[in-house]
């Protein structure tokens, strides 16, 4: 493989499920590059078909139409020499529940040809994981610490990881994230799903937006943040009419709900407190909004990216 | 690693194995040690005599009333006709055990991640269980083996019990490769679990129904029946293991396992 080549590459990929019902589109013409050294973030609410995308390459599943690679080798043909490749974390980790951690690990790396013992055990310090223990033992954080130990331990060129930090405090979260980081210092590329924005956040370089199995955008992660708004609720002595507000740079949707404003504010506050100057203040609230709300406010509910708000955002 | 999947199936299942060899031991052991003398070795034969065909079919009699009263025949009436039924149900757990139990609990996924093409999965899972379907037969044949030196009225030849012993390991490896094909063409486990268990219990009783009713079309519909290919009178009455038959159910396994790695090579895992 050169350096050109993508390590992930998916083209036109579709996959249909057959339905009890009717077919179920999962995912639909995805076409996407992950270039070696990148950590890419795969976004979108459940049901978008992101596990769906990471079985494809994975070859656990066959797609319906198109073609996924990795390395630039197809993933069926070509699919242990690559696995040798891959760490692995599904989202829905389930393992031998009588065997320990250790013993889970070892049956791991033997059938993956040996493991770094010393790697393993440097891990397992850093995530602060006890190995003795039984797997139907272990919580849900403990379990999902195992499987990034799995996944991890034999240095693989890619990480596939479905949900990695989901159930990880917020501590293991960042020990979590120095992990992927160092990970891509050594020149390692990782597929990172997730529906958490501030993990997305900290550590991805870019991201694509995933909707209905459908591929919405791939962004740089800077500018998906630099769109991002919050709900602000603004609690006030005496009444306030909308309209007051209404008309402010960034300000959108203001309405009055239980003798409060709330609205909906895109870049700085700045315009927002001058403005506000006048007023009594009694309490002031900020929500960050839901990744769906972005992605909403991004690319509308058909899928149509929404002009205004990117001009809003810009301002 | 080629031969990594065959050991960790091992290495999780071999007390399994050592269970169901201890209890399988401890019943040819059981069958043995609880007929005191020729009397009642000739009570038993008459008992069995007097039973309508059927049920002297359904537990592996046979026809032969001289051979009933010998120990050979109380053997094979006692113990070899009811051990396929009995190893039936480990056999149908294990061809469940190749994919259909991980993929119901979804440990697949993980295991599929992992270097190891599909096929090896099927064929080195198989061998697995093949291994230790042997260990439980070894198990077996210690318990008669013991039960004879016990018993000095049991003079059976060890070598005969061996060979009738594990002259059941062809039906049972067919039973295996039959759920391991049910487990990789339906993706629920249940399914595969009735699939499998209609397939046993369909064949005793075709089989069962077919010596039964000798003048019947139900004698010739019983051909196909693995129970029919399952013979240990010849055995024990001093003679070759059918040989044929036997030739035939290892085929059938084969056939039946090499179709569990084609469909499995070829279908999505479910979550």
């Amino acid at each position: 493989m050169n350096h050109d080549t993508p390590v992930i590459e998916a083209e036109n990929l579709s996959k249909v499920y057959n339905g009890r019902r009717k077919p179920v589109r999962a995912l639909d013409g995805l076409s996407l590059k992950v270039q070696p050294g990148e950590i890419f973030g795969y976004l979108g609410p459940n049901g978008a078909g992101k596990t769906t995308t990471i079985r494809l390459l994975l070859d656990l599943i066959r797609p319906t139409a198109g073609q996924a690679r990795l390395f630039g080798l197809d993933v069926r043909q070509h699919s242990v020499a690559l696995h040798q490749r891959i760490g692995f974390l599904p989202g829905e980790l389930n393992l031998w529940k009588h065997l320990t951690g250790a013993q889970t690990v070892e049956a791991s790396g033997r059938i993956r040809g040996g493991v770094d013992q010393r790697y393993v055990q440097r891990l397992t310090d850093r995530l602060e994981l006890d190995l003795g223990l039984r797997v139907r033992s272990y919580s849900s954080g403990n379990k999902r610490k195992l499987g990034l130990v799995i996944a991890l331990m034999n240095q693989p060129e890619l990480l596939i990881l479905d949900e990695a930090s989901s159930g990880l405090d917020p501590l293991m979260q960042q020990v979590f994230n120095e992990l992927m980081l160092e990970a891509q210092g050594e020149g390692r590329t990782v597929f990172l799903s997730s529906h958490i924005l501030s993990e997305v956040q900290a550590i991805c370089d870019r991201v694509a937006i995933l909707r209905d199995g459908q591929l919405k955008a791939v962004e740089r992660v800077s500018d998906l943040t630099h769109a991002d708004f919050r709900w602000v609720t603004l609690k006030f002595r005496e009444a306030v009419a909308p309209e007051g507000l209404a008309g402010l740079p960034g300000v959108s949707d203001v309405s009055a709900m239980d003798g409060a404003l709330r609205l909906r504010l895109i870049g700085d506050f700045d315009p927002l407190l001058r403005a506000l100057s006048p007023y009594y203040v009694l309490d002031v609230a900020v929500q960050v909004p839901t990744l769906e709300e972005i992605f909403l406010t991004y690319y509308g509910d058909h899928g149509q990216q929404k002009d205004a708000v990117r001009v809003g955002a810009a301002s | 690693m080629s031969g990594t999947i065959f050991m960790e199936l091992l290495r999780r299942n071999w007390r399994g194995m050592l269970f169901w060899g201890a209890g399988m031991a401890l019943i040819a052991w059981l069958q043995i040690i609880i007929l005191p003398d020729v009397d009642s070795l000739k009570q038993m034969a008459d008992l069995m005599e007097s039973l309508p065909p059927i049920f002297l079919q359904m537990f592996g009699g046979s026809s032969d009333p001289a051979f009933l009263s010998t120990p050979q025949g109380y053997l094979n009436f006692r113990f070899f006709s009811l051990l396929p039924l009995f190893l039936a149900v480990y056999a149908v757990a294990a061809g469940l055990g190749i994919s259909a139990n991980e993929e119901d609990q979804g440990i697949l996924d993980m295991v599929l991640s992992l270097p190891v093409p599909r096929w090896r999965l099927v064929v080195e899972r198989f061998l697995a269980y093949t291994v230790m379907l042997c260990g439980i037969l070894v198990f077996s044949f210690v318990g008669l083996w013991i039960g004879t030196l016990m018993t000095p009225l049991f003079a059976v030849p060890a070598s005969m019990l061996l060979v009738a012993t594990f002259s059941a390991l062809p039906l049972l490896l067919a039973m295996v490769a039959f759920a391991a094909l049910m487990g990789t063409i339906w993706r629920r486990r249940g399914q595969a679990v009735v699939a499998s268990s209609a397939f046993v219990v369909g064949a005793y009783v075709l089989d069962t129904l077919g010596k039964a009713a000798t003048e019947s079309v139900l004698n010739q519909i019983s051909q196909l029946s693995v129970f029919r290919y399952y013979d240990t009178t010849s055995i024990l009455q001093g003679g070759d293991p059918a040989w044929g038959n036997l030739g035939l159910l290892l085929v059938v396994a084969l056939a039946l396992w090499a179709g569990a790695a084609w469909f499995f090579e070829r279908r999505d895992i479910g979550i």
